[in-house]
């Protein structure tokens, strides 16, 4: 088939142009054209598919730590690091002759001692910067990025991370942003806001968020403990009786854990017996 | 890529193994096809060779577009197949889950792997669509209470005058002769075709047309002269 003739014009070459791509014929089909043309592609997804990967190792890190394993929800859990590094590997080799070899160094690396609080961060943070390099400040690079100030005692720099997120979020008609990049990062500023004693803002935050997210038991925990903080028995007593409705609804080892870990504590700030604490205990 | 080309391009590769392997491939032959994609796609898998992949893209093109093709129309993506048959490739470019077994209908798994992309697609497209609305609908100016009130009026209005038509035509048509009342009936009703009128009503069939349109006359004037007296009001 050939392309119609275009009427002469102004824009007759583009229609032309048009025309003919339409027709398929106007395409270089040589094997070359081709062949780049593929080549471009796999550099481009192989690119996302190692920042992924790099992701990925970034939770695995964080996740050794006992703190956060104890008091953070995964959407996704990452899987072993082992795992994560065989495949990072077979990416960066499939990528050579495609791109420039991408540096993975050090989130190839093995583990260092989990018992090192430090040495598990500061590797943390070298991840971090490798998806820095390889996707630039993406909302999924700022979420961790937020992660790993919380989790260094720093939340006062991981809060202006995050609201800057939520506020791209608010602007962001296409909805490029990641549903649970999203959801995370109210879970974080909530809690961002809880370990800087801002229990106002963080109550405030948190039950905002939890308007959106009913079910994320970690947004309960620090409205909980921002309501106990700031002494406010009656909000406190609701947002329990919010978490325990949860609980009763589908039992999840997180609060069962912080219900034995953490309840006792923050209730009696409030001034609960723990007469009144079994109470509400048994109703769950 | 002809016979004759595919095998110039292996021994451009320099790799004698592949080229023994390979020997005979003819690339207009999907048992052919599906054999040395076997092979290219399990030696990527080995050895992470990006080369392979490419000299399968380059052997598989023609056929994988044609897959495409199918796919878009099947689907009903406005998509470019070429894009789609790319797409499917990338696909095994960044799949890093090894060992895997091999692959021994390559076409058949290519053509389920680019449906399921296609209507992926399509999902995602009617997503984006429904946000977009959304998004416009949040743009508008919020609703006018009486603006609704004047709209809800005027649906009323409607329902009352075509309650009003439905009760006159049904009057109407009940007056009228017989063979009118059983031409009108089997046209505007049971839809029959001139042909079918023509013997069911025993007429000529050069006269069916006339007959139907002097009746549909008859029904209107009916109509118009009741309206005309106001004896359709309820």
């Amino acid at each position: 088939m050939s392309a119609p003739e275009p009427h002469a014009g102004p824009d007759s070459e583009l229609l032309a142009g048009a025309l003919a791509y339409l027709s398929g014929e106007g395409r270089d089909r040589t094997p070359e054209r081709l062949l780049s043309g593929l080549y471009e592609r796999f550099a481009s997804a192989g690119q996302q598919k190692l920042a992924e990967l790099v992701y990925e190792m970034c939770k695995a890190r964080l996740n050794v730590l006992p703190d956060f394993t104890a008091r953070t929800h995964h959407e996704a859990p990452p899987r072993r690091p082992g795992e994560i590094n065989r495949d990072m590997k077979v990416m960066a080799e499939s990528m050579r002759g495609v791109s420039e070899t991408v540096s993975l160094s050090p989130a190839d690396r093995p583990l260092p001692d989990h018992s090192d609080e430090d040495l598990v961060l500061d590797d943390v943070e070298r991840c971090v910067a490798v998806l820095a390099t390889l996707e630039g400040e993406s909302p999924r690079q700022q979420l961790v990025l937020g992660s790993l100030h919380c989790q260094r005692g720093e939340p006062e720099r991981a809060e202006p991370l995050l609201r800057k997120l939520l506020a791209q979020a608010d602007s962001d008609v296409d909805d490029d942003i990641d549903e649970t990049v999203l959801r995370c990062a109210h879970v974080n500023l909530a809690f961002a806001l809880h370990r800087q004693e801002l229990s106002a803002e963080a109550l405030a935050c948190a039950e905002s968020a939890l308007e959106l997210y009913p079910d994320r038991e970690t947004l309960h925990f620090t409205a909980i403990g921002s309501a106990s903080d700031l002494g406010d028995r009656p909000r406190f007593e609701q947002a329990l009786s919010r978490l325990m409705a949860l609980q009763r609804a589908a039992p999840r080892a997180l609060i069962s854990t912080w219900i034995a870990h953490d309840l006792t504590r923050v209730a009696r700030r409030v001034g609960l017996t723990d007469a009144d604490i079994a109470r509400l205990v048994a109703d769950a | 890529m002809e016979s004759g080309a595919f095998q110039d391009r292996l021994v451009q590769q320099g790799d004698e193994t592949l080229s023994a392997e390979l020997q005979g491939v003819d690339p207009t032959n999907d048992l052919d096809l599906d054999r040395a994609a076997c092979v290219l796609l399990q030696r990527f898998r080995e050895h992470n060779e990006v080369e392979s992949l490419a000299l399968l893209y380059e052997l598989c093109h023609p056929r994988l577009e044609q897959l495409a093709r199918q796919v878009v129309s099947k689907v009903g993506l406005a998509a470019d197949p070429e894009d789609l048959a790319a797409g499917f490739m990338t696909k095994l470019f960044t799949d890093v889950r090894r060992p895997q077994a091999p692959v021994r209908k390559f076409l058949g798994f290519a053509y389920t792997s680019m449906k399921n992309d296609a209507l992926n697609q399509v999902r995602q497209l009617s997503r984006s669509r429904k946000r977009m609305v959304h998004f416009q609908q949040a743009l508008q100016t919020p609703p006018d209470p009486a603006r609704a009130v004047d709209e809800r009026e005027r649906t009323d209005a409607c329902l009352r005058v075509g309650l009003v038509m439905i009760s006159v035509v049904s009057r109407c048509f009940h007056s009228l002769k017989e063979r009118d009342r059983q031409v009108l009936l089997a046209r505007e009703v049971q839809h029959m075709s001139y042909d079918d009128l023509a013997s069911t009503l025993s007429l000529p069939h050069n006269q069916v047309g006339t007959v139907l349109r002097r009746a549909r006359q008859r029904l209107a004037r009916a109509v118009a002269s009741i309206l005309a007296t106001g004896g359709g009001a309820s």
